[in-house]
């Protein structure tokens, strides 16, 4: 293939793009490992996400505390709740099952 | 939602790129909001420009680039040109992200906002060489959009204009003229660094901007009249696929999505950032290795019969859209072919897109 740009250029560009799918490859799996979630449903389940929405209540049972959350869209539940301030309205953590429903186990 | 779903899409993408007519927005009924989606627009951006080229039948996007492009093609140099447009909408999709505090302090402004429309509207319209029949394409045009509005959604409405205006005249052309395309010669466009900057910033401007497309900030290349065409395409390539990707982080910037494919994928949130780059990259690399093949097998079969074959496409296309837009693909082709022999710039006609957003501010 001749032309008038640089002989180089060819390898330089194809390079480039290499490095750019590989970061951007890099990125979007870290990003897509906490993805934010509103609701949660069963396809999420073993993922850590983070749920955005704020405590409306919470309980210590036999020690660990359980937190419900609200974020408008649903009702989610958290386990391992580590008592942070009342007023986050992020929380990150792996989904699980329990007893049917799902919940957000924080600090896993 | 995974990283194999965008591959697949960008290879999707190679496939709806290169048939002519066809418009990402018609695929968002079968495929939802799926990751697979994004991977299919970021690489139909890249490879539309093939039937653009070689064809003359653009989308909305590679619609300015379709007339120097098929010069180009017409010299030997349409492989050249399609490596330039993908060279170009790699370079400039990683520039862009140079200019988006800029876009955002600018925008911030609705004054700012109604001067850069009114200037891209005058800049379609008045650098039209006859002022006279230029304004009554546009006008015409006007007229049509404001009679179909209602009757059609705004995808049907642009597959059938842009169909009839800038495909059905050149297909016309190259069936009456029997025009063969000549041998197609490889090589490496000479890279513009300062063009893909100016095409990061306009395809961000045009993706930002109500009722402005990539092709009327495109436009700009026209100002320059002694602008070589190969210069024109790589500015209309990067415009091109920036306008895309502006059109997705319009949400975080102007606060709502700018386009059908970024509007179906809204909720994927900011996941999309890396996506769109992983498209972009694959899209070019697979662009840049089997693009100019694609290219070569287009150039040797353009003959009589595929331009029958190629209308027979496009109309079937507006046809699966409804009756009106058939009816809107029909007078939109009687436009075109008035201003294709007249020669006139048939891209004064979408200076309808901006009246009725001057109209909006206005009134």
């Amino acid at each position: 293939m001749g032309g008038e740009g640089n002989e180089n250029f060819e390898k330089d560009i194809v390079l480039l793009a290499l490095l750019v799918l590989l970061v951007s490859t890099a990125a979007f799996i870290a990003v897509r490992r906490t993805e934010t979630v509103y609701s949660l449903d069963p396809s999420l389940i073993g993922k850590r996400v983070t749920v955005q929405g704020k405590i409306v209540h919470r309980i210590n049972a036999n020690g660990v505390w359980i937190a419900f959350l609200d974020t408008g869209a649903s009702k989610i539940k958290l386990v391992s709740f580590s008592g942070e301030p009342s007023n986050k309205t992020s929380f990150t953590g792996r989904v699980a099952e329990y007893k049917g429903d799902l919940e957000l186990v924080i600090g896993e | 939602m995974n990283e194999l779903d965008i591959l697949l899409g960008v290879f999707i993408g190679v496939v709806t790129g290169i048939i002519p007519g066809l418009h990402v927005n018609l695929l968002i009924p079968f495929l939802g909001n799926t990751i697979l989606l994004l991977g299919i627009a970021v690489s139909h951006t890249f490879f539309d420009f093939i039937p653009s080229l070689f064809l003359g039948v653009p989308d909305e996007g590679s619609a300015v680039a379709s007339l120097p492009g098929h010069r180009l093609v017409m010299k030997g140099d349409g492989i050249k040109a399609f490596r330039a447009t993908a060279i170009s909408g790699f370079l400039s999709s990683l520039l862009f992200v140079l200019f988006l505090p800029l876009a955002y302090s600018i925008l911030r402004s609705r004054l700012v906002v109604l001067v850069l429309v009114v200037l891209v509207f005058s800049l379609v319209l008045f650098s039209s060489r006859s002022i006279g029949v230029s304004i009554g394409l546009a006008l015409a045009s006007a007229g049509l959009f404001y009679l179909f509005d209602g009757y059609l959604s705004s995808t049907a409405m642009f597959v059938a204009f842009f169909s009839g205006l800038f495909g059905i005249p050149t297909l016309i052309n190259a069936f009456v003229s029997d025009s063969r395309i000549p041998e197609q010669v490889d090589g490496i466009p000479r890279v513009r660094i300062s063009f893909a900057f100016l095409a990061s910033f306009l395809g961000l401007i045009a993706g930002l901007l109500p009722g402005i497309t990539s092709s009327m900030t495109g436009l700009v290349a026209d100002l320059k009249t002694e602008m070589e065409d190969m210069a024109r395409v790589f500015l209309l390539g990067g415009i091109n696929t920036v306008y895309l990707l502006s059109s997705f982080l319009a949400i975080w910037i102007i606060g709502r999505p700018r386009s059908g494919v970024a509007i179906a994928l809204e909720g994927h949130g900011i996941t999309l950032i890396p996506a769109l780059f992983v498209a972009v990259s694959s899209s070019f690399l697979l662009a840049w290795f089997i693009g100019p093949w694609i290219a070569r097998i287009y150039a040797r079969l353009v003959n009589r019969t595929t331009n029958l074959v190629v209308m027979t496409i496009v109309s079937g296309i507006v046809i699966s859209q409804g009756g009106y837009a058939f009816l809107l693909f029909l007078a939109s082709s009687s436009l075109g072919i008035i201003a294709y022999y007249l020669r006139i710039r048939r891209t004064v006609c979408m200076s309808f897109i901006i009246l009725p957003v001057i109209l909006n501010y206005f009134l």
